[in-house]
């Protein structure tokens, strides 16, 4: 049985902001948090599959910010992903003293006016800036987030030294993908626009090398950046992680609440070992899924031992399956724009 | 073209290659009377400064700089390893034939290894 590295922690839906490119229908419908035994009995059970790493998301994490310090502060390394506007400098003091990795915080424009209305909260861009450079000056890893899309794409170079110029690690910017709810919003990346964001994104590596990072596939960056090798990918580790979800559900990740067919179970009736050991059929399709054997464009091309699928999440919420090609290449190939000398 | 050869190939989730790991087996003298061809299951994307090799069979993809990419362009069965170090000789007069021997031989059995090309 293969280590159960990552577990994903989905505290609440609930959110302060209201982004219409947020996948998983963060907002204000309040749900009722489990208890926390229920939360650290499940990293409990994690620690005994092999858990190196805990990451609190949601929804906006640090609206459970009782529960979310009785978790991180049982000494378990962690990352959050926050819109970082609800932290005091206390509470930054506090996360200092734990086993924290890294906090992604989002920032997707240069300025107040334009971020505040693509995030729905007023005053929120200062909040962030201001918590940006207070974790910085704590010493805490902050990696900031870009989520591009058509109205920003020009904007990536001045989020990245805005980001940098406050203290920021890392960046990384991902292109908004059509999942979840982010299917109603209408702003997305246009397909030839995917060679200029790649480009940026291989200005910005040369300007801060080795803190670049992106979510994008091998053949894009190969096809359209001249010196591929230093930028960082993120890549899904869906064969290592599971997630609970708000109401105790299990799930591969976020894909639980926008295709609830994909849930394998609820904490509050199983464990994760028998969630992990006793593979339901959907577990198994995923840990046994071989880039080999994928189908569409993934098949022919010469990367996909690296991108797999890039995210079976996003696989399955468009083809029904989690072992289908990824969307977006499938798209560009389409529309005559993937660089075919990839393809074999 | 300047002569790299100290990493010359590296796997495209930038997991570097030590050549020095792999040591010289077999009969030297016959290695270098073998003429190797590129495995026709393998591809080669050519970039500007280097170039991708798809290994069909593992499904891996290497990366390799301008030095190794003319090295693997004279697998071709028409050269010889000993033919091959002449020709590198030829383009780098200034790198003792001992090194330029021993960098494409620990090459060209790295790319046996990987099922890049065959004799």
């Amino acid at each position: 049985m293969s280590p159960l590295k990552y577990l994903f922690l989905y505290l609440t839906f609930d959110c302060n902001m209201n982004c219409r490119h947020c996948w998983v229908y963060g907002g204000s419908a309040k749900t009722k948090p489990l208890d926390t035994k229920v939360w650290t009995n499940a990293v409990d059970q994690a620690a005994d599959l092999g858990l190196q790493l805990v990451k609190f998301t949601g929804g906006e994490p640090v609206l459970e910010k009782s529960l979310l310090f009785d978790l991180i502060e049982t000494g378990v390394e962690y990352t959050i992903e926050t819109n970082g506007t609800l932290f005091t400098e206390h509470d930054i003091m506090r996360i200092s003293k734990t086993n924290i990795v890294e906090i992604d915080v989002s920032m997707d424009f240069p300025d107040a006016k334009r971020f505040e209305a693509f995030r729905g909260l007023s005053h929120s861009f200062e909040k962030v800036t201001h918590t940006i450079r207070l974790l910085h000056e704590y010493g805490i890893p902050v990696v900031c987030v870009m989520s591009v899309f058509k109205d920003n794409l020009k904007e990536v170079p001045a989020v990245a030294d805005l980001v940098f110029d406050l203290g920021a690690c890392k960046f990384k910017a991902h292109p908004v993908l059509s999942m979840g709810k982010a299917k109603q919003f209408s702003r997305y990346l246009p397909l030839n626009a995917y060679r200029e964001f790649v480009q940026v994104l291989e200005r910005m590596d040369k300007k801060y090398p080795g803190k670049i990072g992106t979510f994008l596939p091998w053949a894009l960056i190969a096809g359209f950046m001249s010196n591929p090798l230093t930028i960082t990918r993120s890549v899904c580790e869906y064969k290592s992680l599971l997630t609970l979800l708000p109401n105790g559900d299990i799930s591969l990740c976020g894909i639980g609440i926008i295709n609830p067919s994909t849930v394998i179970g609820n904490i509050k009736y199983t464990t994760l070992s028998e969630i992990w050991e006793n593979e339901s059929s959907l577990l198994a399709d995923l840990h046994s899924m071989n880039p080999l054997q994928l189908e569409g464009i993934c098949k022919r091309c010469i990367f996909k031992n690296y991108c797999a699928n890039m995210c079976p999440a996003f696989v399955y919420d468009v083809y029904g399956k989690f072992a289908a090609s990824y969307p977006i290449c499938e798209e560009l190939k389409a529309s005559g724009l993937f660089p075919e000398e990839y393809l074999v | 073209m300047s002569y790299q050869m100290d990493v010359q190939m590296v796997d495209v989730e930038l997991e570097r290659f030590n050549m020095n790991k792999i040591g010289l087996e077999g009969d030297l003298e016959h290695m270098m009377k073998l003429k190797p061809t590129l495995n026709p299951e393998s591809k080669i994307v050519k970039e500007t400064d280097h170039a991708y090799i798809y290994d069909h069979k593992s499904a891996r993809v290497q990366v390799v700089n301008k030095t190794a990419l003319f090295i693997l362009e004279l697998c071709d069965k028409n050269n010889s390893v000993k033919e091959i170090i002449e020709k590198l000789s030829a383009m780098f007069p200034h790198i003792s034939e001992s090194k330029l021997e021993k960098d494409v031989v620990t090459f060209i059995t790295d790319l046996i290894e990987r099922g890049v090309v065959t004799f």
